[in-house]
């Protein structure tokens, strides 16, 4: 479904993501990506997307490759994405900007969405006036219309208490069940990606470490060292 | 699923009520002159007209996309500038002249939209800017003075009637009032249309957050140069009455002092709905008038710009929406 070959991000003299290589090819997972502050998580997402243009390297989906297609593109692909900061439509209700968007995709089970979402209570409210993590769940459901077979998360649950990261991470992993979408995770909450993730990528200052199960991943020696250490 | 209830259904009325409503409000406004016999203040109400369908196309594009136009003489003096050439430089009938006029000056900003709505806010209002300035430097060289007049203008006449008016019927603010206030509820009417349409729903969601829009499959560029176009298109129509009513078409018109009066109507007035310029229009008309009787024109009008600005920052038409709002509020409480 998705192939990253050699792919490289600079910013300037920084190297964000250097000659990094994934492949995700199943469906209905959640796939966790892990790693520090500065360790290119975000990096890979937005070169992923489009939204920013890598140095060197491949996007692949499907088998095509998109490393140069626009966003808009790419959506129609079947990507989509949430963003680190809570990206939803603040002027308009919920269920406004949701018809909105399912319009335009061709969005026909609204519905599911919104029931799996636990959104139908807040379907007429501002999306301005809703509680921050009924917000991070109107951006994932934004993610999810029009039937994507990939969806990049980009720290799903900053923001929201241990309780609340809980609750999300169990409606994620509904939805890309139910909806047969692999959805590619980066969280900085390790426990709740070892938890409810199928799959995890760790990655160090722009490097790959390992790609693996999160038993595997868990024993991995370079990521004890760099990420969980002693209580790993 | 629960279905989000259309906004006239929530004020309680139908859709048949309120185009009756509307359609009573444009007619009554035709008995106008019949009421205010004063030359004087209907031709003050002619120049509030055109000054707030030109604060219409500025508060408009600013509503749905965020843009100010800090240049609109740019687009309401070319407008009235093309109609000029048209019925000199041309010598065509006024009709064609005026649809000429509408047809071009909606073509232009097309065009200038597919350029400058990709820029961000602040250079996008000075391009306008520069454009209104340019134009103003264009029509005033010596080299087109057959064309437009140079530094004098272009005093117009024309053959043939408009909506069965002649020259000397559309200078009589009586006869005119009836060109303008069609005119204005048009574009009223137009600029509202498209505000409730799923066109002005992407639009305002673009400018709320268009990164989220291109991830939802929206194509963001296109809507934001029909509406630039859409705006052009009303300041045209403004720039056009001024021609009809004056026959004067000045490099006046395209200076930035002219567009500014556009830009504060809009601010004083609001941009939210579409009443909000017109009214601004209306008031900052009356008051150049009262400031301009006390001969501290500049003076008065800055301080009244700043305080209007300052306690009501929705404008003028946010201030009346939210006392609707208020003592609608007192009434649900006291029921």
């Amino acid at each position: 479904m998705l192939r990253i070959e050699d792919l490289s991000v600079s910013y300037g003299s920084v190297k964000a993501l250097d000659t990094v290589n994934l492949a995700v090819s199943q469906k209905g997972v959640l796939h966790g990506v892990i790693g520090p502050n500065g360790a290119g998580k975000s990096t890979l997402m937005d070169a992923i997307t489009g939204r920013c243009k890598p140095t060197q390297g491949r996007v692949l989906m499907n088998g095509i490759d998109i490393t140069s297609r626009p966003i808009e593109w790419r959506r129609r692909m079947g990507m989509s994405r949430s963003f680190q900061r809570t990206s939803i439509f603040p002027g308009i209700t919920v269920g406004q900007q949701l018809e909105m968007v399912a319009t335009q995709l061709g969005e026909k089970n609204l519905h599911s969405i919104l029931d799996t979402l636990e959104l139908n209570e807040i379907y007429d409210l501002m999306a301005d006036s809703i509680a921050y993590g009924d917000q991070r769940r109107v951006d994932i459901a934004l993610a999810l219309v029009g039937q994507p077979s990939l969806m990049l998360l980009d720290e799903p649950a900053a923001g929201l208490s241990t309780a609340e990261t809980v609750k999300l991470f169990e409606h994620l992993l509904a939805v890309v069940r139910q909806r047969n979408v692999t959805a590619l995770v980066v969280e900085h909450d390790v426990e709740a990606v070892f938890k409810f993730c199928d799959a995890i990528t760790a990655l160090d200052l722009g490097r790959l470490l390992t790609t693996g199960t999160p038993a595997e991943v868990r024993v991995h020696p370079d990521v004890i060292s760099a990420y969980l250490g002693s209580s790993a | 699923m629960m279905k989000t209830t259309p906004l006239f259904s929530a004020l309680g009325f139908s859709k048949i009520f309120l185009s009756v409503v509307i359609l009573i409000i444009v007619l009554s406004g035709l008995a106008i002159p019949s009421l205010i016999k004063s030359t004087f203040y209907l031709g003050l109400f002619i120049n509030a007209i055109t000054l707030g369908i030109a604060a219409l196309s500025i508060g408009f594009l600013a509503h749905q996309c965020g843009l100010i136009i800090f240049g609109a003489a740019g687009f309401t003096g070319g407008a009235t500038y093309l109609f000029g050439i048209a019925v000199m430089y041309f010598n065509w009938d006024v009709t064609s002249a005026a649809v000429f006029c509408l047809a071009s000056s909606t073509l232009i900003s097309l065009l200038m939209g597919m350029v400058m709505v990709r820029a961000r806010p602040l250079p996008f209002a000075m391009m306008t800017l520069a454009l209104a300035q340019m134009l103003h430097s264009v029509v005033k060289l010596t080299a087109y003075r057959e064309v437009t007049g140079a530094d004098d203008g272009l005093t117009l006449n024309w053959s043939g009637n408009f909506f069965g008016m002649t020259q000397a019927e559309l200078a009589r603010p009586a006869n005119f009032w009836t060109v303008a206030w069609l005119a204005l509820c048009g574009v009223m009417l137009l600029a509202w249309w498209v505000g409730q349409s799923r066109a002005g729903e992407i639009l305002r969601a673009t400018k709320a957050n268009e990164e989220r829009m291109r991830f939802s499959g929206f194509n963001t560029y296109v809507p934001r140069v029909l509406a630039f176009g859409l705006a052009g298109f009303i300041a045209a129509v403004s720039g056009l009455l001024v021609g009809l009513h004056s026959a004067f078409a000045s490099p006046e018109l395209l200076d930035f002092t002219t567009g500014a009066n556009s830009l504060v109507s809009m601010l004083i007035g609001g941009a939210t709905v579409v009443t909000g310029p017109i009214l601004g229009a209306l008031l900052y008309t009356m008051g150049q008038d009262q400031f301009g009787a006390s001969g501290h024109l500049e003076l008065l009008t800055g301080v009244g710009v700043v305080i209007v600005v300052v306690a009501f920052p929705k404008g003028a038409i946010g201030f009346v929406q939210s006392g609707i709002k208020r003592l609608t509020g007192r009434h649900h409480a006291s029921n």
